[in-house]
């Protein structure tokens, strides 16, 4: 058996060798269709696959919490968390992370850090150790004596120079001398491996204030269960600590529920959707490189049937037949694997140094163990998929008929081409598939790119500063500090606007507060709303229409009466049909109650996704309520990068304690919001374009091969008076047949690729009749230029040549 | 030109150019051939038979020359002109018959008719007229791969006989035939003659060439008189 499978071998690669050209197709179409697997396969295993970097993951889960009147769900707050610390027997540890970015002053220059707040119980609950140094201490997590950092390993040894002499030093953050206590392994980020987690991390102080901020959500509570305790025995428990709270304190935790996410949920998120379509694209594309190569298969096995028969006739099984033929199957998929394996390696360096894709798990994607298996079983499999069809069609072998064949005055039988026209409507079929999904992407991000945001980001640049709380402890000084660097910017050349926002447009931020309008049908109760603060003239600097009233005035300072402007969502769905301006509303934010008058209504902007704009948002003026780490907006005359040096020159020189080293144009918002939509749709349409190409290229060679093995016939068809036009009609039918009946399939289950791409297509019907005609009309198109080239040969035979053949 | 001859040849030659080299297959052939004749073509192998067979049934065109066929000239005509006189005034049988394996024994005789435009109706009426007379109407739903040899080459002449074309060119018709359906095709072929068809055959048996009412004699491209026929 085994000599017998060594001498398969060999004779598959005498075979190859005698035929390099057919070699190189095979292996070429193999490399692509193996090589997008692969390449998507390691993307998904970084994603998807690795398991979290944390002991006994399945024991790790994250709090959520929801409304039962609805509504997605939130974080606990501090107040809650506080309950969950000391309140769930069956958790072995318990604890919380809160994000804060920090000036970390390092250098002589301050760097911005993605930083965040830790309670004690939060890396004992990860399972997390400290690659060196210390624990926080217990005093350590008291307000105002927090001042130890861990540093994450990636910016202890990128940024900060990887000596492990760093640790019990001091070091300046946030204008406050801070302990370097330990370093830490990398941490994932929440909900997304494809960002960066913290980088820096200091003790948690609890102070009343962050314990009565009822609405601010944002503590990332971990739980690690104990060893034998069940979920379901957790999430009752937290359900009755939610019940306790609601009487306790229903102003934070009324109508409210905790349960538990798992670890892997929590921080992987919704990653795996557009990587499960990817996935699906390319085996799609894998699958069309089969069908081609069975085809290509079929009519080697076509021009071999003599050598088979003769095999035959010398005593060979047709089992043994079809064991060689399906030997050198598999030994071309192989090889194509191997070729696939380097264009992954290929394909995975540019996807990950491709900025503007954002692929979760691209970063950590590399060819590793499960990769390289993975690629193995690809190339098995595709090998035995591939060589099966044409493999069957020789154990069907008669001999007497494969002889017959060649000896007997009338052409070829059906059946090898009947199956490689089978071929050639699933290649179609599978194309038409991938280009409805990807017709239906494009439309979405069409939509996307094309609808109102609420503002013009052309030109508009955007400068991220944080203010250390030490150096401007009080809005006094911070006010002051915008007031200057507003006044320093406006005069640098290129310059049109200068202005401030808590966050811009895109952000994600979702900085909830409650307000009610006294003398409104809703007066008693609070409305949910959301909030930001931004400076006089922010609005012309980001492109926003003011759509009645007016916009905030310098004079709007912190002594004149506090004044508000609402969006055009807000003002629709709580003073419909009545003019807002001027009317007083209370909103409380962060527990700090205050009252303020409407001064304008702004159009609706875009706050995650550019077509999602609808929210009451209530804007407060920036020179009212200062916000410690702000963007500034700047629109600009000249290409807004250009503006980046003299800016951060000037920041050094009015203020060298504030980092401006995050300088980014407002567009890039738009392409981080969009980012994974266009990853997916630049990638599906990269497979439904090899798809394209391999159906019209596997049209085209089906019909050539027709063609060629039909000389006789067609010679026949003209001696009996066939027009060159008639035979070239006759091919061109033949092939838009073949091209029609996949057109019809592939349309007819192109409905399943939308139910699959369902969560990535916004305002766009899975139906849309626009893309199913457009795909028609492509592949018709496609499939005639594929059979024009066979059809012109065959009508320009000579037939009396073709007879004497 | 016109005389009443069904096909004359005026100075026909055809020289085939390859690899640089020019083989004269055909030179100054002059040849009638008059409604109702049944003429035959002998000579030995490479002589220009199947050549002169093939400019007659208008596959090829002469190098020089002039061809009329029904006192129409067709030397100058383009390829889609000649596929048109073609379907409608020749019929071909083949030595390898030549039917078409995707296709039934009906279809296969079908086929002309569906080139000139026939309707469906009289189309069938003509196949199974030009079936029954060869014998082969209890055959039409076979392939050719289920018929002997000598059942194709009917089925071939059927073919050739659907579209009542003016002449009948058969090249070799008995070539791949055992010698009792050689019989059996040759009297089909006289029994067509005397019922009126003009029939112009290929075959270097000179039993078969004597069922003709003429022999032309072809040697080295050229018409040669039967007494240097026989010398040669």
């Amino acid at each position: 058996m085994f000599s017998g499978l060594l001498q398969d071998l060999r004779y598959g690669f005498r075979q190859l060798r005698k035929e390099p050209l057919f070699a190189a197709v095979a292996i070429l179409l193999l490399a692509i269709g193996i090589g997008a697997n692969t390449a998507i396969f390691s993307v998904i295993d970084s994603a998807l696959l690795r398991p979290l970097p944390y002991p006994e993951p399945e024991r790790l889960f994250y709090v959520q919490v929801k409304n039962l009147e609805g509504g997605a769900a939130v974080l606990p707050n501090m107040f809650e968390y506080l309950a969950l610390e000391k309140g769930i027997s069956s958790a072995e540890a318990v604890g919380a992370i809160l994000g804060q970015p920090f000036n970390l002053k390092w250098g002589g220059r301050s760097m911005l850090v993605s930083g965040a707040y830790v309670s004690p119980g939060y890396f004992r609950a990860l399972g997390v150790k400290l690659l060196a140094g210390r624990e926080f201490f217990p005093d350590e997590y008291v307000s105002g004596k927090n001042q130890a950092v861990y540093f994450a390993e990636a910016l202890w040894r990128q940024r900060l120079g990887g000596d492990l002499g760093i640790l019990g030093k001091t070091v300046e953050m946030e204008k406050e001398v801070h302990v370097v206590a330990g370093i830490l392994p990398g941490l994932p980020s929440q909900r997304s491996t494809a960002t960066r987690g913290p980088e820096a991390v200091v003790p948690l102080p609890i102070t009343q204030e962050m314990v009565d901020a009822f609405d601010r959500r944002s503590m990332v509570v971990a739980v690690r269960l104990k060893k034998g305790a069940t979920k379901e025995q957790a999430d009752e428990e937290i359900r009755a600590l939610y019940r306790r709270l609601a009487e306790q304190e229903p102003r934070s935790s009324g109508n409210k529920e905790g349960f538990l996410v798992s670890a892997d949920q929590f921080l992987r998120g919704s990653a795996h959707q557009p990587l499960i379509v990817l996935a699906l694209a390319a085996g799609l594309a894998l699958l069309l490189s089969c069908a081609n190569l069975a085809g290509l298969l079929l009519a080697r096995a076509s021009s071999r049937l003599r050598e088979l028969a003769i095999r035959s006739a010398l005593g060979a099984s047709q089992v043994r037949i079809f064991r060689q033929m399906l030997t050198e199957s598999v030994l071309l998929s192989l090889l194509g694997g191997a070729a696939g394996l380097g264009a992954a390696g290929w394909a995975i360096d540019v996807l990950r140094n491709w900025d503007r894709l954002r692929l979760p798990g691209i970063r950590g994607a590399e060819i590793n163990l499960n990769v390289l298996l993975f690629a193995l079983a690809v190339s098995v499999a595709a090998g035995l998929v591939f060589g099966t069809a044409p493999a069957w069609s020789v154990l069907r072998l008669n001999l007497a008929t494969a002889l017959n064949e060649e000896s007997r005055g009338a052409s070829a039988g059906r059946g090898r081409s009947l199956l490689r026209s089978l071929l050639i409507g699933a290649e179609v079929a599978i194309c038409a598939t991938l280009l409805v999904g990807s017709g239906l992407l494009w439309r979405t991000y069409y939509r996307l790119t094309q609808t109102d945001m609420g503002f013009r980001p052309d030109n508009v640049l955007l400068v991220r500063t944080m203010l250390p709380e030490a150096a401007y402890p009080d809005d006094a000084a911070r006010s002051e500090f915008y007031r200057t660097v507003l006044g320093r910017m406006r005069d640098l050349p290129g310059v049109v606007e200068a202005s401030v926002t808590a966050y811009p447009p895109l952000a994600g931020v979702n900085w909830g507060c409650m307000f009610r309008a006294p003398g409104h049908a809703t007066a008693g109760e609070f409305q949910q709303a959301y909030y930001n603060t931004v400076s006089p003239r922010y609005f012309a600097a980001i492109g926003a229409r003011l759509m009645a009233g007016r916009d905030f005035q310098d004079s709007d300072t912190r002594e004149a009466p506090r004044v508000i402007i609402i969006s055009e969502t807000l003002r629709r769905q709580f003073f419909p049909g009545e003019d807002p301006i001027g009317r007083e509303i209370e909103f409380v934010l962060m527990g700090a109650k205050r009252a303020a008058t409407v001064v304008g209504v702004v159009q609706d902007i875009a706050f995650d996704q550019p077509d999602n704009t609808r929210r009451a948002m209530i804007y407060e003026s920036f020179t009212q309520q200062p916000w410690a780490f702000p963007f500034f907006a700047l629109k600009t005359a000249v290409p807004p990068m250009n503006l980046a040096p003299g800016i951060a020159k000037m920041m050094s020189e009015v203020a060298p304690d504030v980092s401006a080293d995050q300088v980014n144009e407002l567009r890039v918002l738009i392409e981080r919001a969009t980012g994974q939509h266009t990853a997916a749709l630049l990638l599906f349409g990269v497979f439904a374009g090899l798809a394209v190409l391999l159906s019209g290229v596997g049209l085209y060679g089906v019909l050539a091969l027709a063609v060629a093995q039909q000389r006789r016939d067609i010679g026949i068809r003209m001696a009996l008076g066939a027009t060159p036009g008639m035979i070239r009609t006759m091919t061109l039918r033949s092939g838009l047949v073949l091209a029609g009946v996949g057109i019809v399939a592939g349309l007819a289950s192109a409905p399943l690729t939308g139910q699959t791409l369902r969560r990535m297509i916004y305002g766009v019907d899975a139906f849309d009749p626009a893309v199913y005609a457009g795909v028609a009309v492509l592949l018709a198109v496609v499939s005639l230029c594929a059979a024009l080239v066979p059809a012109l040969r065959a009508s320009r035979l000579d037939p009396a040549a073709a007879l004497r053949e | 030109m016109e005389n009443g001859a069904l096909i004359r040849l005026l100075g026909i030659s055809k020289v085939f150019l390859t690899d640089e080299v020019e083989t004269h297959a055909l030179d100054q052939i002059h040849l009638e051939i008059q409604q109702g004749e049944f003429v035959s073509v002998a000579g030995p192998s490479g002589c220009g038979k199947s050549t002169l067979l093939s400019i007659l049934g208008l596959l090829e065109a002469p190098t020089s020359g002039q061809y009329w066929l029904k006192g129409t000239p067709v030397h100058t005509l383009g390829v889609a002109e000649r596929a048109r006189i073609r379907n409608r005034e020749i019929g071909f049988i083949f030595q390898a018959f030549n039917l078409i394996g995707d296709l039934t024994v009906y279809e296969n005789v079908e086929l002309p008719l569906t080139y000139r435009g026939v309707s469906a109706g009289e189309r069938k009426k003509l196949v199974l007229e030009a079936l029954e007379r060869v014998g082969m109407a209890h055959r039409l739903k076979h392939y050719p791969s289920q018929l002997s040899g000598g059942q194709q080459q009917r089925v071939a002449v059927a073919r050739a006989l659907a579209g009542k074309p003016s002449i009948l060119l058969a090249d070799e018709p008995t070539g791949n035939l055992d010698s009792a359906n050689s019989d059996s095709v040759m009297d089909l072929l006289s029994e067509l003659h005397a019922g009126g068809s003009t029939i112009c055959m290929v075959t270097h048996d000179p039993r078969f060439a004597r069922r003709a009412q003429r022999t032309i004699h072809l040697f080295d491209g050229r018409v040669v008189p039967a007494s240097q026929a026989a010398a040669l």
